[in-house]
This record gives structure tokens, C-alpha cells and sequence, in this order.
């Protein structure tokens, strides 16, 4: 496992420390309404993902793209974008893979493959 | 509370209908609903609309005053409720919730919708209306993309096959050439379901419901209008709404909507039954997977057995849990805001005993509406009236 930091920025309650992904006026646990970016390690683990092949009218230009969601390993769950199109399903991480932040900004975080490029 | 019964309904056929408007639409579908139960129309003390995509599609507002003059309604008050796919639903739940409390003795509950004019791309965009776009919808994710997320997983947790889950889309398809309102009933093999082309992977083209011109109508009353209704009437036993997380990251799981089961256990409670007293089903198949997924939240079915259900004809009209025998969203169609009352439609003719494809001694109905990522969630259930 590389020690490399890939960072992403979350929310965090300064009030109970419940993480979330964000954006968030009020905690979803306490209710308080301190929370502060806080940068998390964007390493995780893949849970599905699916490939976009007929993009609504503002991702026209994206398409085909392949949306992830990836379980952080601080407990925080991630929308986003596989950095690599799995235009065939053997190309594409399994569920489960060890994933890591790769780019992108909020909310189209992109992920990798934990040991790509390694 | 008091007893609510269903004195009249009308729908449109679910499909293409270029050359009328959505209001025709929905008045014609209300006025047929209204002139069914042979009530007067001056006694109406309430409209429910439901609409979801109007705005962005038709660039139409105020639909339910617009209806309300057309039907030539007293001055009620005339509401448009929206929560995206599960609007006709909620327009149902609140013309129930009218007549329940007392408010008026007859309301009516229309839903409407016209989506076949606009280019894919432009009905895509529409439905998008009901991502959360400071959250999930940043990604670009779509509705069939939520559902290709659940697919994924479901697939690796229950090992449930591609074939498995055509089995659904081969009963709603099959139901649905037997429905005259369907819009796109067939006749179609595991194969030719299986190499269908690819439209949100592992999501392929008979897995998805088409977009769907469409408009249906219920008429409710309470108990002491009952002796003046020319139709069986059909008692309201539980109407229920629940929201759910509108992201992903608020849900528990990608194969489970909290807002069905919150909905769902809501209803039963309501009308005192349990899940093995529901004679049929009317439930949200946006998606192939979506029947299994809120069959298994409804509790209809164990987690994870639900493609095998489907596989095996439990599902199936003389099955021992017939789900849309009208062929769903799948195969009747999915003119947004009309499919919560077109499902009331499709549930009361079985529990009249007049459905095309008649579920064998139907006494008790149950439909289920959701909407969005699971954002919101109807759940009614009906029962029949001896006549």
C-alpha cells in the first residue's frame, strides 16, 4: 500500500465530529450548524459503479462516462467519476477494488485504482 | 379519520398523443372519472394535481386551475403537488387526506404528463430536475445510472443473472400486450433482452420504461355519498407518504429505498394487514431492477429472492404475488405524473373484477409511487367493496 496523500475536501461538525460529504448547512447527526471543511485521505473502496451512455443535455459533451461511488476509508460515502472509462466491463475495477482520489473537484471527484501506475 | 372510498375513475391510453394537449388530457381523464361515478361536479370541494416536468417540457404552470376551469369545477382550491416520479401518488394521498379529515366529501385527484415531444437528451435533462445538484447530480449521474449502481451490486451480493432480471421485463412486456392503456406491450425473448443495446450499463434498452404521454383520474368521496355512486366503489384501506435521503450517501444501501419501506410499513399499519393479505400489486418498475428492489422493500418478497420470484412466475398474474399485471412502468409506460394515479386506475378495475388481465379473486390492492433517488414515496392500499 503506498503511503502517497491523495486528498479531497469534506465537511466535518466541529460540534460532534460527524463527517459528510457535503455541502450541508446543518449536521445530519447533532444538528449544529459548524461545519467546517476539514481534508480527508481520498483512499476508499469501490462499491459499484455504472457507465452513462445517453448523458442528459448539460453532460453531452462528457458522454460515456462512468460514475462511481466509493466508500471513503474515514466513513464517508463519494459520488463521482471513474478517471478511466470502462468501455468493457473487464476493464473496469471489481466491486470491492481499493480505490483513490485521483482529481476532479467537489462533487466529480475522480477515482483510480488504489495501485495504478505502480 | 373517515372512511374513503374511489366513486370514479379515468385514464388516458399511456403513450404517444401528439396532437393533444396536457390539459385535454387530464380533463378528459377527470371528466371521465366524474361522469363514471354519475356524482355532480358542483359538489367537488378539492383537485390534486400531479405533475413533474410541465415547466421544463411544456413551459406550463398552474395546471391544476387550468383543469379545474376546463372541468367546469366550482372556485376549490386547485393544488399542483410535485415530487418528481411519485407526483400522482402524492396528488392521490392529499385528495384522500381531504375527503379523511373531513375537509370536503368529494375530491378528485388528476395526474398528467406529455414527454414524447422532447428529445432524450431533453427528457433525460427534465427527469434530472430531481437529482440533488449540489450533491449526487455534479457527477452526471442519471436515473438509469442510479439504477446501473444498484444493478452492479445487487448482482455481486444475491448472484442474481442477467437472465433472472429479464424474466421481469418478459412478464411486464407479456402483461402489458394485454393491456388496452399500455403503451408498449411485447412479446420478447431472454435473448432478445439480454443483447438489447447498451443504454446505462449493466442497464440495456427493454430494461428501461419509455418517456410516455399520459393522464389518469380518480374521484374520492366518503361514506355518506356512496348510495348516490353508480360503479362498485373501492375502499381507501391506508395511504401513506415517507420521504428518503435525496443522495446517495444518505441512504443505507443502493439496494434498498428507505422511503418504500418507511412507506410501506406505514400503510400496513394503517390498514391493519400484513403483505400476504395484498391479492396484487401495482409498484414502481422505472427500471427491471426497481420492481426487485421495492418488491423486496414492500416485503414482499425476502432480500435477494426477488429475481428468482420473478424468474420462477411467482410474479405473474396467476402467480402467488402477481405484480403489475398491467405491464408496469416498463411496458404500460411512465407519463411521470400520471403513474401514481394510473396505478390506483389499473388496481381498482381488479378489485371491480373487470382488469384485462384479471387477477384471479383480487380483494385487497396495494401501489407503489416512488420518486426521485427515493426521495419520496406513496404506498395505498385498496379494498374491494362486496357490491
Amino acid at each position: 500500500m503506498s503511503s502517497a496523500f491523495s486528498p479531497v475536501e469534506i465537511l466535518r461538525c466541529a460540534a460532534c465530529g460527524q463527517l459528510d460529504a457535503g455541502p450541508r448547512e446543518l449536521c445530519p447527526t447533532c444538528h449544529s450548524p459548524r461545519m467546517e471543511p476539514v481534508t480527508v485521505e481520498g483512499d476508499g473502496v469501490l462499491v459499484s459503479w455504472t457507465l452513462v451512455r445517453r448523458p442528459p443535455t448539460r453532460f453531452q459533451a462528457d458522454g460515456p462516462y462512468a460514475v462511481a461511488v466509493v466508500d471513503l476509508d474515514c466513513g464517508v460515502r463519494l459520488t463521482g467519476r471513474l478517471a478511466d472509462v470502462p468501455m468493457e466491463e473487464a476493464d473496469a475495477p471489481p466491486l470491492g477494488a481499493r480505490m483513490r482520489v485521483c482529481g476532479g473537484g467537489p462533487g466529480m471527484t475522480r477515482f483510480a485504482p488504489a495501485d495504478a501506475g505502480r | 379519520m373517515r372512511p374513503v372510498f374511489v366513486a370514479g375513475i379515468g385514464s388516458s391510453t399511456f403513450g404517444r398523443h401528439s396532437e393533444t394537449s396536457i390539459e385535454a388530457l387530464a380533463i378528459r381523464a377527470a371528466d371521465a372519472a366524474i361522469r363514471e361515478a354519475g356524482l355532480d361536479r358542483s359538489d367537488i370541494g378539492a383537485l390534486y394535481l400531479g405533475n413533474f416536468v410541465a415547466g421544463p417540457l411544456l413551459g406550463q404552470e398552474v395546471l391544476a386551475g387550468l383543469v379545474a376551469d376546463g372541468l367546469g369545477l366550482p372556485q376549490i382550491p386547485c393544488t399542483k403537488v410535485e415530487g418528481a416520479c411519485a407526483s400522482g401518488g402524492i396528488a392521490f394521498r392529499h385528495a384522500y387526506l381531504a375527503v379523511a379529515t373531513g375537509m370536503c366529501d368529494m375530491a378528485l385527484a388528476v395526474g398528467a404528463e406529455k414527454m414524447t415531444h422532447a428529445d432524450t437528451a431533453a427528457v433525460t435533462s427534465a427527469l434530472n430536475c430531481a437529482m440533488d445538484f449540489r450533491s449526487d447530480g455534479v457527477s452526471g449521474l442519471t436515473f438509469p445510472g442510479l439504477f446501473g449502481l444498484a444493478w452492479r451490486l445487487y448482482e455481486q451480493r444475491y448472484g442474481a443473472t442477467r437472465d433472472d432480471i429479464s424474466a421481469v421485463v418478459r412478464k411486464n412486456k407479456g402483461n402489458g400486450l394485454k393491456n388496452p392503456l399500455a403503451q408498449m406491450g411485447a412479446d420478447l425473448s431472454t435473448q432478445e433482452i439480454g443483447n438489447a443495446r447498451l443504454i446505462c450499463d449493466p442497464l440495456r434498452l427493454y430494461d428501461c420504461c419509455p418517456a410516455s404521454d399520459g393522464a389518469a383520474a380518480v374521484l374520492l368521496v366518503s361514506g355518506d355519498r356512496l348510495r348516490d355512486v353508480i360503479p362498485q366503489p373501492v375502499q381507501v384501506l391506508a395511504s401513506a407518504q415517507a420521504r428518503g435521503s435525496a443522495r446517495i450517501a444518505g441512504h443505507p444501501d443502493l439496494c434498498t429505498f428507505e422511503a418504500t419501506v418507511a412507506a410501506a410499513q406505514g400503510a400496513y399499519a394503517q390498514a391493519g394487514i400484513t403483505a400476504d393479505e395484498v391479492s396484487c400489486v401495482e409498484l414502481h418498475d422505472c427500471f427491471s431492477i426497481a420492481e426487485i428492489i421495492d418488491a423486496e422493500d414492500l416485503g414482499l418478497m425476502p432480500r435477494g429472492a426477488g429475481a428468482g420470484y420473478a424468474a420462477e412466475g411467482r410474479t405473474a398474474v396467476d402467480g402467488d404475488r402477481p405484480i403489475n399485471a398491467s405491464g408496469g412502468l416498463l411496458a404500460k409506460g411512465h407519463p411521470v405524473g400520471a403513474t401514481g394515479l394510473g396505478q390506483i386506475y389499473e388496481s381498482v378495475l381488479q378489485l371491480r373484477g373487470m382488469h384485462t388481465n384479471q387477477v384471479k379473486g383480487a380483494k385487497v390492492a396495494l401501489t407503489h409511487n416512488l420518486g426521485g433517488t427515493g426521495v419520496a414515496c406513496t404506498v395505498n392500499i385498496l379494498r374491494a367493496t362486496d357490491a
